[in-house]
This record gives C-alpha cells, sequence and structure tokens, in this order.
C-alpha cells in the first residue's frame, strides 16, 4: 500500500513538474487528463487502498497546481469547479477499474503459484509411491531369493546327507556298486552346491560393483570340454554333444568366470528342457576375427519373443514355471553380467525347429586376432 | 519285501533314497512328477509313497489329496525346513508323516516301518470294534481301555481323544485334525485343551509320562500314537 502512494506521489510530482512550464499552453482537461496517469499507476501498484490516496492526491495536485490562482487552493471559477469534479469522478473509477484488474491478476498469479505447488506435491507423492513400490518389489524379491537360494541349497544337501549316512551306516550291508553310486551322487552334489554358492558371490560381487575379470589367452576347446565334462552327471538324460571349430583362437576372458557362465548357460538348458532332448555346445570364430562365439543350443520350449530381454534380468523367471518355479533366478543375470564385464554381448535366439539358443560373444585375445580375411581359422597357440 | 514308491523331481535324491533302500530290502519304484506318481501308483500298488512336496507340476499337497480318493496307502512327505505350514497342510490332506530334509536314511526308515505297520492294520480298524495298539486295547462299543490287561479308567472326552488317535495309529495327527472330530467343528484352534487332555492321557497311560513312548508330540504339527517298539 505504501509503495502505491509513493508511486502516487512521485507521478504527481513528476507530471505536475513537467507540466508547469507549458501550463499556459494547455487546458485544465488536459492537465487532469495527464494527472490521472500517476494515480492510475499508484492503484496498479497498491491496489484498492491506494485508490483514495490516489484521488484525494491527484485532486489537490491539480487544484493547487493547475487551477487558477495557481498555488493555492482557492477555486474562483465556476468551470474550475466542474474540472474538479468531473478529475474526481474519472479518478475514482480508473482507480477502481485499475485496482480491480490489479486484484485479478493478482488472484490468478496466487492460484498458478498454489497449482505449482500442488503439482509439485504430487510429483513427490508419485515419487514416493514408486520408491515405496519399489521397496515392496526389492522385498518381495529378496524374499523370494531367500527361498529359492535356501530350496537350492537344500536340495543338494538333502542328497549328500542321506548319500552320507547310508556309507557310514556300519549295519547297512552296500554293495560296491551302491557304494560308488553313493560317492558318486555326493560328489556330482557336492559340486552343485560349489557351483550355487560360486553364483552367490558372483552376485554379490556383481551388486557391489566388484567384478573384474582376470583375462588370460584362453583356449576356448578345452575350457568348453571341461565344462561339459563336469555337468555331464546334470546334464543327465539330455544329449550333450560339444563342437568346438578347429584352431578356434585363443579368447581374452577370466578362464573362471567364463567357465561358471557356460555352465549356468548349461544348468539353465538341463534345467527346462524335457529329459530325452539334445543340448549343443558351440563354439566358432566370428568373421572378423576379433570375437568368438559360443552357442547353447536347447530343444525346449524355448522363449518367448516378448521375454526374450527380461530373462537376464535379475531374479526373473519364465512366466510359464510360475507354477513350480526352479532355480534362483540369477544364472542368467550372473552370465550377462559377466559376459558384458568381458565388453561381450549375449542374446537368445529361437532354435530352429523349436528351443533357445544362447549365443555369448567373447573377445579374442590380441595376439591370436585373425587376419581380416579369416574365413579359415589360423591354428591356436597358447 | 515291501513295496516303496519315491515321487520326487530330484534325480539325485531318486538315485540315494532307491539305492539305500533297495539295499535295505525294499522294492522301489519312482516318479518325477505327482501325476506320474498317482499313475504308477496305481499300477505299481506300492505299499508306502515317499513323496517331496515340491513338484514340478502338481502341489505335493493336491497328490496326497488325490492320493486319498481312492487309497489309504500310507504317505511320507519329504518337506524342506521352515516349512511346517506346507507340512500341517499336507497331514490334513492325508499324509501319514513327513521327514524334514536334510534327512538320515535311517531316520526315513524309521518313518517307513511305522507307516506301514499301521498302515497295513488302518485299512480295517476304521470297521473294527476293537483296536489294538501296542500294549493297548480299546473296545470301541463298550467304550473300554485295557493297558497290559488293566482297565483303565477315562473320561468321555479322554476317551474319543484316544479312540481317534487310534483310529489313525501310526499316523501323525494335527492339532487340527483332532480338535475339529474329538471336539467338534469350530475349535480348530483350541490347541491348549489338546495340550492338557494329551498330557492327561499320558498320566494315565505310560511308563514314564514325562517320556512318552505311546502318544509322541510332533512339535508344532501334532500327535501321533505309536506303539512302543516302533522306531
Amino acid at each position: 500500500m505504501l509503495a502505491g502512494w509513493a508511486v502516487t506521489l512521485i507521478g504527481l510530482a513528476v507530471a505536475a513538474a513537467g507540466l508547469v512550464p507549458v501550463r499556459s499552453g494547455i487546458t485544465t482537461a488536459t492537465a487532469a487528463l495527464v494527472l490521472v496517469v500517476p494515480m492510475a499507476l499508484g492503484v496498479a501498484v497498491g491496489g484498492f487502498p491506494a485508490v483514495p490516496f490516489g484521488v484525494v492526491a491527484g485532486f489537490l495536485t491539480f487544484d493547487f497546481v493547475f487551477i487558477p490562482p495557481y498555488y493555492t487552493f482557492y477555486v474562483t471559477a465556476w468551470e474550475d469547479w466542474v474540472s474538479l469534479v468531473v478529475y474526481g469522478c474519472v479518478g475514482c473509477t480508473v482507480g477502481v477499474v485499475v485496482a480491480r484488474l490489479q486484484r485479478a491478476q493478482r488472484e490468478a498469479e496466487a492460484r498458478r503459484v498454489e497449482a505449482q505447488a500442488l503439482w509439485a506435491e504430487r510429483e513427490r507423492l508419485v515419487e514416493e509411491t514408486n520408491r515405496v513400490r519399489l521397496l515392496e518389489e526389492v522385498d518381495r524379491l529378496r524374499t523370494a531369493l531367500m527361498g529359492s537360494v535356501s530350496h537350492d541349497l537344500r536340495t543338494p544337501l538333502a542328497s549328500i546327507k542321506a548319500s552320507i549316512s547310508d556309507l557310514a551306516d556300519p549295519d547297512l550291508r552296500l554293495s560296491d556298486e551302491d557304494r560308488a553310486t553313493l560317492l558318486r551322487t555326493t560328489e556330482q552334489e557336492t559340486d552343485r552346491l560349489t557351483r550355487l554358492v560360486t553364483n552367490l558371490l558372483d552376485m554379490s560381487r556383481i551388486q557391489a560393483g566388484a567384478l573384474v575379470p582376470h583375462r588370460s589367452a584362453t583356449p576356448l576347446d578345452e575350457l568348453v570340454a571341461g565344462v561339459a565334462a563336469r555337468l555331464g552327471p546334470i546334464l543327465g538324460e539330455h544329449r550333450l554333444t560339444v563342437d568346438v571349430a578347429d584352431g578356434l583362437p585363443l579368447a581374452d576372458v577370466d578362464y573362471l568366470l567364463i567357465e561358471q557362465s557356460l555352465s549356468n548357460l548349461l544348468e539353465n538348458a538341463a534345467r527346462h528342457t524335457p529329459p530325452g532332448t539334445a543340448v549343443a555346445v558351440r563354439a566358432t570364430a566370428v568373421a572378423g576375427g576379433d570375437e568368438v562365439e559360443v552357442a547353447v543350443v536347447d530343444h525346449g520350449p524355448g522363449i518367448a519373443e516378448e521375454e526374450r530381454e527380461r530373462i537376464f534380468d535379475q531374479f526373473y523367471r519364465l512366466r510359464a514355471q510360475s507354477r513350480a518355479p526352479v532355480g534362483t533366478g540369477m544364472g542368467l543375470a550372473i552370465v550377462k553380467a559377466i559376459v558384458e564385464a568381458h565388453g561381450g554381448r549375449i542374446r537368445v535366439d529361437s532354435t530352429p525347429r523349436g528351443g533357445a539358443t544362447f549365443v555369448v560373444r567373447l573377445p579374442v585375445a590380441p595376439e591370436t586376432a585373425l587376419p581380416d580375411d579369416a574365413d579359415v581359422a589360423t591354428p591356436a597357440e597358447a | 519285501m515291501a513295496r516303496v514308491l519315491i515321487i520326487d523331481d530330484e534325480e539325485a535324491i531318486l538315485r540315494v533314497l532307491g539305492t539305500g533302500l533297495r539295499a535295505r530290502g525294499y522294492d522301489v519304484d519312482t516318479a518325477r512328477a505327482g501325476a506320474a506318481g498317482l499313475s504308477r501308483a496305481v499300477i505299481d500298488n506300492p505299499d508306502v509313497v515317499v513323496l517331496d512336496l515340491g513338484l514340478p507340476d502338481l502341489d505335493g499337497v493336491e497328490v496326497c489329496r488325490r492320493f486319498r480318493t481312492w487309497t489309504d496307502v500310507p504317505i511320507v512327505v519329504l518337506s524342506a525346513h521352515g516349512t511346517e505350514a506346507r507340512k500341517v497342510e499336507a497331514l490334513d490332506a492325508g499324509a501319514d508323516d513327513f521327514v524334514t530334509k536334510p534327512f538320515g536314511m535311517a531316520e526315513l526308515e524309521a518313518r517307513l516301518r511305522v507307516a506301514l505297520r499301521h498302515g497295513a492294520r488302518r485299512a480295517v480298524a476304521d470297521e473294527a470294534p476293537v483296536l489294538e495298539v501296542g500294549p493297548l486295547r480299546l473296545d470301541l462299543a463298550r467304550r473300554r481301555v485295557d493297558l497290559r490287561g488293566e482297565s483303565v479308567d477315562l473320561t468321555a472326552r479322554e476317551f474319543d481323544l484316544l479312540a481317534f488317535l487310534a483310529r489313525h495309529a501310526g499316523k501323525v495327527v494335527t492339532h487340527r485334525m483332532v480338535l475339529e472330530k474329538v471336539w467338534g467343528p469350530g475349535h480348530g484352534d483350541e490347541t491348549h485343551y489338546l495340550r492338557v487332555y494329551a498330557n492327561r492321557l499320558r498320566r494315565k497311560l505310560e511308563e514314564d509320562p514325562n517320556r512318552p513312548a505311546l502318544l509322541r508330540t510332533s512339535p508344532g504339527v501334532g500327535y501321533q500314537l505309536v506303539a512302543p517298539e516302533d522306531p
């Protein structure tokens, strides 16, 4: 309000000072019109409370400066009374109109600010809700993971404990063949536990961002053969074929991590395809020569197009198996993290005539890189 | 010798249980899924079934339920530690006993023997006017109980409870089953009644009520009436 008064007073002073030199040359009506302007400005700044002040101040200024006799508040001519009254009326009207406009603008501004605040609040709530939902999801996943991890840990333990309890039973007469079966099962199930624990450790390293491959020039034929031999038992009734291209260049990879990845892919294939179907591991050089490709081909139900991205997500399991989920849902996520830590790529395709083919591309060790035109692989050397 | 049907999707477990039970003289059949197990049972007519609760096709509890629609064959459930609720569900659905993984083979075989012994007799127990469990003899028509030939005084409720347990001798009966059958529908949660009555029965029947040989407690699950010579 004070600002409105100040604007009015300064405006009136400036207008009056400006008009005094030409006072004799203009009509009182012109002066009155000019003096309305500072009052209107004052009202624009100060709103309704500035209206009476502006009208009174303008009225007095008009009378004092522009109504003869000058610099007195006397009014002698009747026309001047008319001018003063008209000025007062015009001043009031203009003041009220401007004040209304100003109030409307203020209110609009207030509404805008309020709307903005509400919007921000809404955003915050949405964010909050999302965060809560995410936490719930994480919690649910953690519970699911705990459940499946403990199931997966307990399953081999059950076989091991049952085997050992028989082997250790002095009253039980076991044939040599039975004894061998039990010992072999114990060993295989111990390996399975080891793989699971390794996966758990890898997963925690991945989550901690501490997965750094220790690369060395690695002969893939050796690695693939080793994994195939070790996983033979879990592949059980699956027919496993291994096909490593002759003279495949050495891969520049961490032996243990890639071994683990391949184990996961094979275990995955064994788990999700019917017994008796074929599982193949193929390793070939990629044209261009700086990558090798390892494919695990199965003939199971395959993976629907829309699930191909998500199967590499942590804890993801195929929808079709929601009835009795198998595995921890970590295996493929670990493979992806490991492959990508090597600068490689993984994808899943359809196997012709049904099934899934997981294809992993890995970098070739520098000193054995093939020449560009390499259709024929060069002999590998360690 | 007794014929066992093992239903489990774990290759290793099938191999180990099969080897161990065959070495003990059982005839062993195996199935890797619930539906396959149910149809094997029709063909093989096993004396006892070992059933894993986590199967790929059917829920283990559902498998129990389906078995019970047509056979009284004793079912021993393999359950994982920490899944007490599922175990109780399986027992309510008609399983006889359970073994928690991981377990020793001696423990499993002990459960199988109890299940086999009582399972064979339970077939006739439903209509029998007289039930015998170890040193106990219950005359259902005359509501009379003898322990080693000596008459025992029981209240009406104690008798009903003992009669129910004897009719299911060898089977682990859940708290809910007993309460609903003996106390009536709507009493399923009143486990404390049951504890009081079980203790009364033990004081009247057991040589050492603190170390019961007849009326065993299955902690958190229920009770099992067995002959003391059972393992």
